[in-house]
């Protein structure tokens, strides 16, 4: 069988590794390595270098990441459990999570333990493409908005016409906390009922009405569960003007 | 008989809040994971980072492991490749020329005190180890990857093929060359600083 260099260089890997290959073209290649002193080092350093790798390879078997990532993983993943999945999310959960949260912003940032009214920041949470007119009901947001302790609220202007309740429901509030504000990241929008008292609460004016009543609020949580921005929906026209009836415009 | 779980029904498992299918998978890959972010980025510090990213993103991402584009094993090595890569450009500012973080990682190395001592017998080999350590980590990283997951993880080339996102070819080829430079920086180093080594040169006979 013919063999030069060129071909022993393509067959060097099979030759180190000891592959199987067809036993005359072996034979040959090692009879041209006998013969030719460069072949014969390559093969020899090729077979050195294996050895060494494996060496090192089997070194290496004994490093072991830290018990501590291990824990740490754990607790991370016992974390995300807790969290309900975004497919499989209850409403009723996401729901009563909302409720608590705003509750806690009401607690937090009540008229009687602030001189004036709290800084508000108008947020572009981006909304539900397909709000359902009938709550609770739960819907994943994602918005990357950062917006730093600003304290004027901007309103856009509404469209006008023949509107569903979540078409005409106002902008988003931001609820901000210290003047802070953190981005939502992944969250979601949860509709709940709120004291009618909430609306005040962020500068909207109420007109009268039963005032331990409730008003329908869409409220963003972010994906630690805390209550990020909120919008208060307004009834649409044809539909019935029950607890919602007295919530004032500006 | 005890049948190990395969890992499409752990991480089904898993994706359900299984903490143990979690766990199980965990165990069964972060030696695995852990060494190739070790070899590649030559700390340990940065192999801890990127093993948890790795497991991080299987909670986060495990959903969308496709098993038909290839196995869970080579899915996690992907993600720990891409880590890296991404922790290597971002310490890259912080170091000289590649070589020399190469030359200090290794001494990272040496001195962990989780390796043990072989003591004077066994520092032949020992030093024999380091210099082929040395020799990988100084090596581009497109020929460290191939280095470390077909020779020092003896995965084959399909699934090196899989991991890095090329032709089996490529893995070939770039194997080949990666050899070649370790052979030459191995003899480097064998032969002290001072001599320079030559590419060999085929006699065409």
């Amino acid at each position: 069988m013919n063999m030069n260099c060129d071909r022993f260089e393509t067959l060097l890997e099979s030759l180190e590794r000891d592959a199987p290959m067809a036993a005359d073209l072996r034979s040959a290649a090692l009879h041209h390595a006998e013969s030719c002193g460069h072949c014969r080092a390559r093969l020899a350093s090729a077979r050195l270098l294996r050895m060494e790798l494996q060496t090192l390879a089997r070194d290496d078997k004994k490093l072991q990441a830290p018990a501590r990532l291990e824990a740490n993983l754990l607790s991370a993943f016992r974390e995300r459990s807790l969290r309900p999945s975004r497919v499989s999310r209850s409403v009723s959960w996401a729901s009563l999570a909302a409720a608590v949260a705003v509750g806690i912003w009401l607690l937090a940032e009540h008229p009687w333990r602030q001189a004036g009214p709290p800084p508000l920041v108008k947020i572009q949470a981006a909304r539900p493409a397909s709000l359902p007119q009938i709550a609770p009901v739960a819907t994943t947001v994602k918005t990357r908005n950062k917006i730093a302790g600003k304290s004027s609220i901007h309103r856009l202007s509404r469209p006008t016409g023949s509107r569903t309740a979540a078409s005409i429901a106002d902008e988003f509030i931001a609820l901000s906390s210290g003047g802070s504000w953190y981005p939502v990241g992944d969250g979601m929008v949860v509709r709940v009922q709120v004291p009618r008292s909430a609306p005040a609460l962020v500068g909207l004016p109420m007109s009268g009405g039963d005032a331990s009543g409730t008003v329908t609020a869409d409220v963003v949580l972010g994906e630690d569960g805390v209550a990020r921005a909120i919008r208060f929906v307004q009834p649409s026209e044809g539909k019935s003007r029950n607890q919602n009836s007295d919530f004032a415009q500006n | 008989m005890h049948i190990e779980p395969n890992d499409g029904d752990l991480l089904r498992r898993m994706t359900t809040g299984d903490e143990a299918a979690f766990t199980t998978l965990y165990k069964r890959y972060q030696d695995g994971i852990y060494r190739f972010a070790r070899q590649m980025t030559g700390g340990a510090s940065l192999a801890e980072e990127v093993t948890q990213e790795v497991f991080l993103t299987l909670m986060r991402e495990g959903r969308s492991f496709n098993a038909s584009r290839g196995s869970l094993r080579a899915w996690l090595y992907g993600v720990a490749r891409n880590c890296t890569l991404r922790c290597l450009e971002r310490e890259r500012p912080y170091v000289g020329l590649e070589a020399e973080a190469g030359e200090e990682n290794a001494a990272e190395l040496v001195a962990d005190p989780c390796l043990p001592e072989d003591g004077l017998a066994g520092l032949g080999s020992r030093e024999t180890i380091e210099q082929v350590r040395r020799a990988v980590l100084a090596l581009p990283a497109s020929y460290r990857e191939v280095v470390v997951i077909c020779e020092l993880h003896e995965l084959g080339y399909a699934e090196a093929a899989q991991i890095l996102g090329c032709p089996v070819g490529t893995v070939r080829s770039r194997l080949h060359r990666a050899r070649e430079l370790l052979a030459l920086r191995l003899e480097a180093l064998r032969a002290g600083p001072a001599r320079t080594v030559a590419a060999p040169k085929p006699c065409h006979r």
